[in-house]
């Protein structure tokens, strides 16, 4: 069934780029966004990258995969990145397939700063 | 000289032509220099001429090319054998006759990209028999324990793995589920699955397993793709059971003694995440009675959707074994938990692969449950 109850946007911040997920982030909703991330993660040359879970209610098991490949692309440009505002829900899924031991998480975006 | 490289038909049309000219002249030169009337034998043969020679060029011009182009298209549209048709006019038939060539090389594309799907549909066909070869086909009768294990794909290849490996002094239970499904999940799973086979052949530890399979499963896989599995370890002398999770779905278990059915947390990190995952991964006991089920799934039971797009969810899983696992054996509890998936379900389509694995602990002296059930989720929709 396709679901369209997804989106994003994105802003600057203190030399870092937010990104801020709004609804379900599943199979269809991720292969209709992901060239677009793509793109501005290939264009970011600058601290971190954020992504804001904070409206965030749902990830399906690729979306979660596409971030590790995140993760990972950016830990070879010697770029951060975190999640922020992770709800519950979501976080028992990260936390059960184990993502969070490979990619930060921080309750809201100032103690990202502070850390 | 231009006349005798024309073909019969134009000889005589030409002919034909020329004494039809001839005629007029004759009649024209009569009427109005010899100021006498055109004889009627002479017009009714012109008449005659006339009539035939356009009856002939209608016939030769336009008929026959319509006909044949008909004889071809009801060659085409019946299934009989049909060819293009030549024809070097520019008119309304060479237009006919251009677009029924267009049709039938588009047809014969179409006919090749059928062909073509038909042959990856078999190709297909071949890997998920592939992969059915390499799950178990029957539940084995394990010492102490009673194991029903089932499994649907949602794609003629799919991304749930699940095995029962016995070796000399353990049974070895596992079930996966890569990141999506298709192809390069099915492929992943085979590797991961020979993977564990082969390692529980080598080593006794189910945490030694997990951490080797992830070792030599991150060289190969994908970034974005990963394996979530779960390892249950049973011990036949010690009737000892333990697990390793590496970022599975939870673990049910139903006590008896309580009844009620407690979820607990897989642990570790999916395979294919890090290089190294010893430090990620631990080995735990569940402790179990009598009676007592363990139950292990993958994600498609969890995420199955109804027409509203709701989520069976892990509480409906739960208030599901607790119904009604008073009341039934692991073949009964599988079958019901299935079933209520399945009426769940109901109206909507299947997204992800399913597994479900019901574990029973058995009494000493209960040696087979149950004897060679089949593993395939049949019979319900």
């Amino acid at each position: 069934m396709f679901k369209l109850n997804f989106n994003f946007k994105t802003k600057n911040k203190d030399n870092n780029l937010i990104f801020i997920f709004d609804g379900e982030l599943d199979k269809y909703a991720l292969s209709k966004h992901k060239f677009e991330i793509n793109e501005l993660i290939n264009n970011f040359n600058k601290d971190a990258i954020i992504f804001d879970f904070e409206k965030l209610v749902y990830i399906n098991s690729e979306s979660i995969g596409y971030l590790i490949q995140i993760n990972d692309f950016l830990k070879e440009k010697g770029i951060k990145f975190a999640l922020v505002g992770v709800r519950k829900n979501v976080k028992d899924i990260l936390n059960a397939i184990g993502i969070l031991e490979v990619i930060p998480s921080f309750n809201n975006y100032l103690e990202f700063i502070n850390s | 000289m231009l006349f005798f490289k024309k073909n019969l038909f134009r000889k005589l049309v030409s002919i034909f032509f020329l004494v039809f000219v001839l005629i007029s002249l004759y009649s024209t030169y009569s009427y109005f220099y010899l100021e006498q009337s055109v004889p009627y034998f002479v017009l009714l043969i012109t008449g005659i001429l006339y009539s035939t020679l356009f009856l002939v060029i209608y016939y030769k011009e336009v008929v026959k090319p319509l006909k044949a182009i008909v004889v071809e298209m009801q060659a085409l549209l019946t299934g009989n054998e049909f060819k293009s048709i030549y024809s070097t006019r520019i008119d309304e038939i060479g237009v006919i006759a251009y677009f029924f060539n267009q049709v039938i090389k588009s047809l014969g594309k179409v006919s090749f990209d059928i062909k073509d799907r038909k042959r990856m549909l078999e190709e297909l066909n071949v890997a998920s028999e592939i992969q059915r070869d390499i799950l178990p086909l029957k539940n084995p009768s394990v010492k102490g324990l009673s194991i029903v294990a089932k499994n649907r794909s949602a794609s003629e290849v799919g991304g749930d793995s699940f095995n029962i490996i016995t070796t000399k002094d353990k049974v070895f239970i596992y079930v996966g589920d890569v990141t999506g499904h298709g192809v390069a999940a099915g492929l992943i799973m085979t590797m991961v699955n020979s993977l564990i086979t082969v390692f529980a052949e080598l080593s006794e530890s189910a945490y030694e397993i997990i951490k080797n399979t992830n070792k030599h499963i991150k060289r190969h896989i994908k970034k974005a793709m990963f394996m979530t599995v779960v390892l249950l370890s049973w011990d036949i002398e010690k009737q000892k059971l333990t697990y390793v999770g590496a970022g599975h779905e939870y673990i049910l278990v139903y006590r008896q003694s309580i009844g009620k059915c407690e979820a607990l947390k897989s642990g570790g990190i999916a395979l294919g995440m890090v290089p190294d995952n010893s430090k990620l991964i631990v080995e735990k006991e569940i402790i179990l009675d009598d009676g007592d089920f363990v139950i292990l799934y993958s994600d498609g039971i969890t995420e199955a959707r109804n027409i509203s797009e709701e989520l069976y969810g892990l509480d409906r899983l739960i208030a599901t074994v607790n119904n009604f696992a008073p009341d039934f054996n692991a073949e009964g509890l599988n079958y019901k938990i299935a079933l209520d998936v399945s009426a769940f379900m109901k109206g909507h389509s299947q997204d992800d692969d399913m597994t479900l694995i019901v574990i029973q602990k058995l009494s000493d002296t209960i040696n087979i449950a149950n004897i060679d059930t089949p593993t395939k989720w049949e019979g319900l929709t």
